[in-house]
């Protein structure tokens, strides 16, 4: 069982005697400190190496990328925070809600942005029926269990597009103008109005959600069930329903996500494949457990991988994935909470 | 009840293990000879290939309650390593597995130090990412590895001349395959039947089952956990380099997450705390992989894309549910269940138990009443 450690009733919260936020604080302000620090070092390296413009244009892409990556993390630690389960499936799911909204938006011909809700609406039932009839049945802490059959679905959604949608990339459209002529310049770097609408539509829903889990008695339910199964059953939340709505919501963020990274790459059954172990990478580094985290890391790994394959030219392009594994290696070795995560106590 | 009752460690006892060891000994040695077809006496050497590599993920899994993906790269890692000496440097087939073994338990402490001193299944992710990383790399290194076109060796491994099995006839060679698979394959089983009796398999199971108390009775969980995670590491190596002596080619794309995903699928179907759930698991893998996709490759399902695959994997995510559901002790375990309708193994009754003997009066006929003690 995880306590975390600002569950101590002789900790007033805000005031000044608040010692242990106020460690989290100067432990997150140190981590981010040394991620800035690398940062900031290899720009140095990168601005002599390369000119300023090659470099704030690799930055904007990066970042960019990034929050794409922050929102699939961000889906991965909604569920992660009410279950301490890490969804393997999360990424098949939003591949199988972008096709979907591709659908509607095809063979229906709705307009892009109602196909797209209309997938996020489905996507966040479906996800509440396989909550239902597939975890459920499990014993909270039984997270072995549940990981392996996040692991099935993981297998079995992957195949179902693969039989339904077939294995041919397609070109997904983007929800913003995207002209040859529709960007901003900014230093002699081109920012896209795809991406920077991508970055603010996803900064919102990030808020919307921080919002929804600090001010409502739903996000109240979650913060409950994530600190303590046994309390918050003790206090009569209802588990199962608030588990649900986690996935629900981590699916229709999954599947936004999507539909966003979509038009970056192409749509194929495997497409999420990769940006799934990037956003491993960003929940890792941020903190399983923190929604602005989330998308802190998914910046920062979005920031790494464009620098570090684009400036050292023995890792090569493809070497994204390394570039992750060792963001992972390296924040478990490190700061195993990640930048702005809690670290929890445990007892028997 | 049981039809048969068998007291441990009683003559009986011993003869029903001697008996069926020998049994199960005799069957796979006589096997091949009694088939006619290479194909046959391929997928049984395959079966023995892959029981390796899930016996050693049931280390991981079953035994330690860690899951890895990764198990692919490692799997690929000793393949690589076998066709590369064995091609490059002229090494015989079999001297290389050790040097897989040495590969693999340095490449899973690697991985496993960072990831495992935290609570959790942080594993799972990092080798993930590992099995997503192991093709990358290897065509990135296209002069060692072969990149993308694989990488082969010309020459089968070959039996030493007192073989009694004739090397020129058409199943000669696969037969020869078949038996130094099975007798590396044989040892490993009883490596890891060792390891999980011994001490440190005895901490694996307090680390699974109760990982604080395990800490508080003196065990090194994170210690323990590595451990396991470096040995299940070369175990799978183990298996990349029966495979390779199989079938001597190695590619990129056979190691990929799909392997890895499969070999959790045929380990949990098998049974996964289990050393013997492994062949049933390996027969699951083999059907699964090959047997059920072939079948598959010629429906015509829709409109005649190349489906096979897919319906394997919608099968194995189904299988993998049902058993997670039904059946969360694997085929083994129904085995099991089945085996003790018949004959029931009990343990030993310790010796002077009378003395002990708990002396209270039941008050109802089925349960014992404590007050009265």
């Amino acid at each position: 069982m995880a306590i975390t450690t600002t569950g101590r009733p002789e900790a007033p919260p805000g005031g000044p005697r608040d010692v242990l936020a106020a460690r989290r604080r100067r432990s997150a302000a140190h981590g981010l400190g040394v991620v800035a620090a690398l940062l900031a070092a290899f720009s140095v390296y990168a601005i002599i190496d390369g000119g300023f413009q090659l470099y704030l244009q690799r930055v904007a892409d990066g970042v960019l990328n990034g929050f794409l990556y922050g929102m699939v993390a961000l889906a991965l630690v909604l569920v992660f925070k009410a279950t301490g389960v890490i969804n393997f499936a999360q990424g098949a799911m939003g591949m199988v809600g972008t096709f979907l909204a591709f659908t509607f938006a095809e063979k229906w011909s709705l307009p892009l942005v109602l196909a797209i809700v209309v997938a996020m609406v489905v996507s966040a039932g479906a996800a509440a029926g396989i909550e239902r009839v597939l975890i459920r049945p499990f014993d909270p802490g039984n997270h072995l269990a549940i990981t392996i059959v996040t692991l099935a679905l993981y297998l079995a959604f992957n195949a179902l597009a693969a039989l339904i949608w077939g294995f041919d990339p397609r070109g997904f459209p983007t929800l913003f103008p995207h002209d040859a002529g529709d960007f901003f310049s900014i230093g002699g770097a081109r920012l896209y109005y795809t991406s920077v609408g991508t970055a603010v539509l996803i900064l919102v829903v990030v808020v919307v959600l921080q919002l929804v889990l600090s001010r409502t008695k739903l996000g109240l339910a979650f913060r409950c069930v994530a600190t303590s199964v046994e309390s918050s059953r003790l206090l009569g939340i209802h588990i199962g329903r608030t588990v649900q709505s986690s996935w629900a919501m981590a699916a229709a963020v999954g599947t936004l996500a999507g539909c966003l990274a979509a038009p970056t790459t192409y749509l194929d059954p495997t497409f999420m494949d990769k940006i799934l172990i990037y956003a491993f990478a960003a929940a890792t580094l941020g903190g399983l457990d923190s929604i602005a985290g989330s998308v802190v890391g998914g910046v920062l790994v979005g920031l790494a991988i464009a620098l570090l394959t684009g400036y050292i030219p023995a890792l090569g392009g493809q070497f994204g994935l390394g570039c992750a594994f060792f963001v992972i290696i390296a924040v478990l070795q490190f700061k195993p909470a990640g930048l702005l995560g809690r670290r929890s106590q445990e007892r028997v | 009840m049981a039809a048969f009752t068998v007291e441990e460690g009683t003559r009986a006892h011993r003869g029903i293990r001697w008996g069926s060891a020998l049994l199960a000994a005799a069957v796979l040695i006589v096997l091949p000879l009694l088939t006619g077809s290479v194909g046959t006496i391929e997928s049984f050497t395959q079966i023995a290939c892959y029981s390796v590599a899930i016996l050693g993920l049931g280390l991981l899994t079953g035994h330690c309650g860690q899951i890895s993906l990764g198990h692919s790269a490692f799997v690929g890692l000793g393949g690589y390593t076998t066709v590369i000496l064995v091609a490059d440097h002229g090494w015989p087939y079999l001297a290389t597995i050790p040097v897989s073994v040495v590969l693999c338990l340095i490449a899973g402490a690697v991985v496993g130090i960072p990831a495992l001193r935290i609570r959790g299944l942080y594993l799972a992710t990092v080798t993930l990412a590992v099995a997503a990383l192991f093709p990358v790399l290897v065509d990135k290194f296209p002069s060692f590895t072969g990149g993308t076109d694989g990488k082969f060796v010309p020459q089968e491994m070959a039996s030493p001349d007192w073989f009694f099995v004739d090397p020129y006839t058409e199943t000669g060679p696969a037969t020869d395959h078949y038996y130094a698979v099975l007798v590396v394959a044989a040892i490993m089983f009883l490596i890891a039947r060792n390891i999980v009796r011994s001490r440190t398999g005895r901490a694996m199971h307090a680390v699974r089952d109760a990982p604080l108390s395990a800490a508080a009775s003196g065990i090194r969980v994170a210690r323990v956990k590595i451990f396991a995670f470096a040995v299940s590491a070369a175990f799978a190596g183990v298996a990349g380099s029966l495979l390779v002596i199989q079938v001597p080619a190695v590619s990129d794309s056979r190691f990929d997450l799909y392997l890895s995903i499969f070999l959790l699928v045929a380990l949990i179907a098998g049974g996964s705390a289990s050393i013997a759930g492994a062949v049933p698991g390996a027969i699951v893998f083999v059907v699964l992989r090959t047997w059920i996709a072939d079948w598959a490759q010629s429906l015509d399902l829709l409109s005649g894309r190349p489906d096979g695959g897919q319906i394997v994997g919608i099968a194995s995510g189904a299988l993998l549910i049902a058993f997670v559901f039904l059946l969360p002790g694997g085929v083994i375990d129904g085995l099991g269940r089945l085996r003790r309708r018949v004959l029931e193994i009990v343990p030993r009754t310790p010796e002077g138990w009378q003395r002990h003997r708990f002396t209270g009066t039941a008050t109802t006929p089925t349960r014992p009443a404590l007050r009265e003690g």
